[in-house]
């Protein structure tokens, strides 16, 4: 039987487990009449049965899935002629790949050499048995134990309480895979930005002032002498996140203090939704929008001006980049603000306060803290945003204020230092990671920042 | 029927030469002594809607200076209602209406010319839950002063804020600690710090809305001698739940029910020899 079968049939012995549990806990004391005399529900036993049936048997087919392809390779690779063991690591690799690709299907045992043919054979014979054990095992667990815990139901047993334990645990192991997931990321990228820091200095990494990653890859190549100080992309992405913030921190608040403190009825319920779809827009909409629209609209001003405008500035990047948030800022602050008490409004208009004066030095002031928290949330958003500045801003490491002028992020030189086919070992691609580092700690900085500034204004009111 | 033998030479008939007080209209039920000496608020057939919910039924009413006025009555009588009425705070309810005529020292309060923050400034509240602002002790105390221009420079401004927490009976206690939040006070202190906000402005009236309702007893009693003292110079109108801070605290007692008034009156006379039967089966504990 494949593992997918497995896996149905397992399930389906779990069902027929649970109503003989079902079943049996009701026998026991005589009908349904008797169940006031059962410790737990029935269905707590069915299921207690049920889940002594099919999680070992889950658990054993998937330790088998995760092991079984190291298992049987290295059998069969110690059944291999001395002459193709004793081979260097790199060859031996290749001729891995071509077992592999033989058991696969992909290539027929007719064009490979008389040794990997029978290795394929060899690995394709072992799976077969181990499949047939594996069944056998699997399900002979699960009637088993579906079996002793039948055997074991009497009107004391605890099943309820051994239900909820196994549930609970199931809850924990789901939060746990979350956690798992959050902790390799970010061993990964330190691992890899370790790497990298191996080959250039940390401190040439993050005070030098050239960007220039491109490897020369044979001695007599020009222009390519690979510099990675990234001075240039930090003061590109606080260039860009700064004009970004520029718009969307005025905007969004203006329009969150209007919406939740002028605005009749009907326009917030008209006005609110439409301030929210431009949170749903695609961000690569915001992108194409920047490069199409914007850019080219700020260049023709700026000629008007007599500025000169680049075609790529930060300036659209980041006026863009700002429309793009002022959803997040104006809903944020519009929850901090409907979310003073009512109580503190009146305390002010009783003492006379206009509704401006009561806005302006009570409201904002309670709501104040909450609004910090949400700006720092959208400042981090704003750092880590990637496909509007991939489209809209420039490539060139240029080390500048001037937001007319083209500059590049770190988002954006991640993107390009790992898009297309690359080896993973050079300097150039492993400069992405200690990139992606930097940038996950000031994301991850802000983000605790701001989640503890929130937590404080909250607990004063609520 | 508005007038009684027992009411004291303050209570005039309905028709007395006051020019503060509004001629009374036909046909009122209230019992008891409506209008009162030298009266400073006067309310003649008011009515307050919520949409299409009537809170207040043609209601009749003077309310005299240097007094204090205690309102009682089951939930959902209008007693706050028409307390929110005396200073406009029923604007900022939507849907919310006020008929009829309240006259502020002769003045209607609903007149076009009359501003509301000026009423206001004038008709000062004390809410349920004391409310104080995110802001220092000092600067809550000093909060109305400013908005309404009322010291010349900071000298003055710590006078009014010094001699309100004074008068509020808190001064010995935050005097040292100005500058600390106003919330990190107690909820007793808070609701005094309230008040002190409140008198900063110098009033005429101070409404207080079940002032005590979040309090414990030995605050409650602070409260309560604070509220005597402040009679000396201000018209205070109080809405309560408790028949004794009543009977403790007012001169006199107005008894609302289902959203009129029914029966106003001389507070000792009310609590011993209330004359309407609503009045009488809600002292007495039969309802409520």
């Amino acid at each position: 039987m494949t593992p997918s079968l497995l896996l149905v049939v397992v399930v389906a012995m779990s069902v027929v487990a649970f109503w003989v549990g079902k079943g049996r806990s009701i026998a026991i004391v005589g009908g349904t009449r008797g169940i006031r005399q059962l410790h737990s529900l029935p269905g707590h036993y069915g299921l207690l049965t049920a889940l002594w049936c099919g999680l070992p048997a889950l658990l054993v087919i998937g330790l088998w899935l995760a092991f079984q392809d190291g298992l049987l390779l290295r059998l069969v690779s110690s059944h291999l002629p001395p002459e193709i063991r004793a081979l260097p690591a790199a060859e031996f690799g290749l001729f891995v790949n071509d077992v592999r690709n033989v058991i696969a299907g992909n290539l027929p045992p007719a064009q490979v050499s008389p040794a990997t043919a029978a290795a394929a054979a060899e690995y394709l014979e072992l799976r077969r048995v181990a499949r047939l054990a594996l069944t056998g095992l699997v399900l002979a667990m699960g009637v088993v134990a579906a079996l002793v815990v039948r055997g074991r139901i009497h009107p004391e047993l605890r099943a309820r309480n051994s239900v909820e334990i196994i549930l609970e645990g199931l809850l924990f192991l789901c939060s746990l895979i979350a956690v798992l997931t959050t902790v390799g990321i970010i061993l990964s990228v330190v691992f890899e930005a370790s790497r990298f820091f191996g080959v250039v200095p940390v401190g040439e990494f993050l005070f030098g002032t050239r960007w220039s990653p491109q490897m020369a890859i044979r001695a007599d190549q020009v222009g390519s002498s690979g510099a990675f100080g990234a001075v240039p992309l930090f003061a590109g992405t606080l260039l860009i996140s700064a004009v970004a913030m520029v718009v969307a921190v005025p905007v969004g608040l203006f329009s969150a203090i209007y919406l939740a403190e002028y605005a009749p009825q009907r326009v917030r319920r008209l006005v609110k939704p439409l301030l929210e779809v431009l949170a749903g827009v695609p961000t690569v909409v915001y992108g194409f929008f920047a490069v199409v629209t914007v850019g080219p609209a700020l260049r023709a001003w700026g000629e008007a001006l007599g500025l000169d405008v680049a075609g790529e500035s930060a300036l659209a990047a980041g006026l863009v980049m700002g429309i793009m948030i002022i959803p997040f800022v104006s809903s944020l602050a519009d929850d901090m603000i409907t979310a003073v008490p009512q109580s503190l409004r009146d305390g002010a208009y009783a003492l006379g306060a206009t509704r401006s004066e009561t806005i302006k030095q009570v409201v904002l002031r309670a709501a104040l803290p909450g609004i910090v928290g949400g700006v720092l949330l959208a400042i981090s958003r704003a750092i880590g945003e990637t496909m509007i500045v991939v489209m809209a801003a420039g490539l060139a490491a240029n080390l500048t204020a001037n937001p007319l002028e083209a500059v590049t992020t770190v988002t954006v030189q991640i993107v390009t230092l790992l898009v297309g086919d690359q080896e993973f070992d050079s300097p150039k691609t492993l400069a992405a990671f200690a990139l992606g580092l930097v940038l996950f700690v000031a994301t991850l900085v802000l983000n605790v920042v701001a989640l503890y500034v929130v937590r404080r204004y909250r607990e004063q009111y609520d | 029927m508005n007038d009684t033998p027992s009411a004291p030479p303050a209570a005039g008939p309905a028709t007395a030469i006051d020019a503060k007080s509004l001629p009374m209209p036909e046909g009122i039920r209230t019992v008891g002594s409506v209008t009162t000496a030298d009266p400073l608020f006067s309310c003649r057939s008011v009515d307050v809607f919520y949409g299409q919910k009537q809170a207040i039924k043609n209601l009749n009413i003077d309310i005299g200076r240097k007094q204090v006025l205690a309102m009682i009555g089951p939930s959902g009588c209008g007693k706050s209602t028409f307390l929110r009425c005396l200073n406009r705070m029923n604007d900022t309810i939507v849907g919310a209406r006020v008929e009829g005529q309240i006259h502020l020292d002769g003045r209607d309060i609903h007149d076009r010319k009359q501003d509301v923050v000026q009423l206001r400034a004038r008709v000062g509240m004390v809410f349920q839950k004391p409310n104080p602002f995110p802001k220092s002790i000092y600067e809550n105390v000093a909060y109305g002063p400013r908005i309404h221009g009322l010291a010349g420079d900071r000298a003055e401004l710590d006078d009014i804020v010094s001699t309100s927490l004074r008068r509020a009976g808190l001064w010995d206690e935050v005097k040292d600690r100005l500058q600390q939040p106003g919330t990190s006070l107690s909820g007793g202190q808070q609701q005094r710090l309230c008040i002190a906000r409140t008198i900063a402005v110098n009033p005429e009236v101070i409404l207080m809305d079940e002032p005590c309702s979040a309090l414990d007893p030995i605050a409650t009693a602070r409260i309560e001698d604070l509220i005597d003292e402040l009679r000396q110079s201000y018209a205070i109108c109080i809405v309560t739940h408790s028949m004794q801070q009543a009977a403790r605290v007012s001169q006199r007692t107005a008894y609302f029910h289902l959203g009129e008034l029914i029966e106003v009156g001389e507070t000792d006379r009310i609590f011993t020899n209330p004359r309407a039967k609503l009045t009488e089966d809600y002292i007495t504990g039969r309802f409520g």
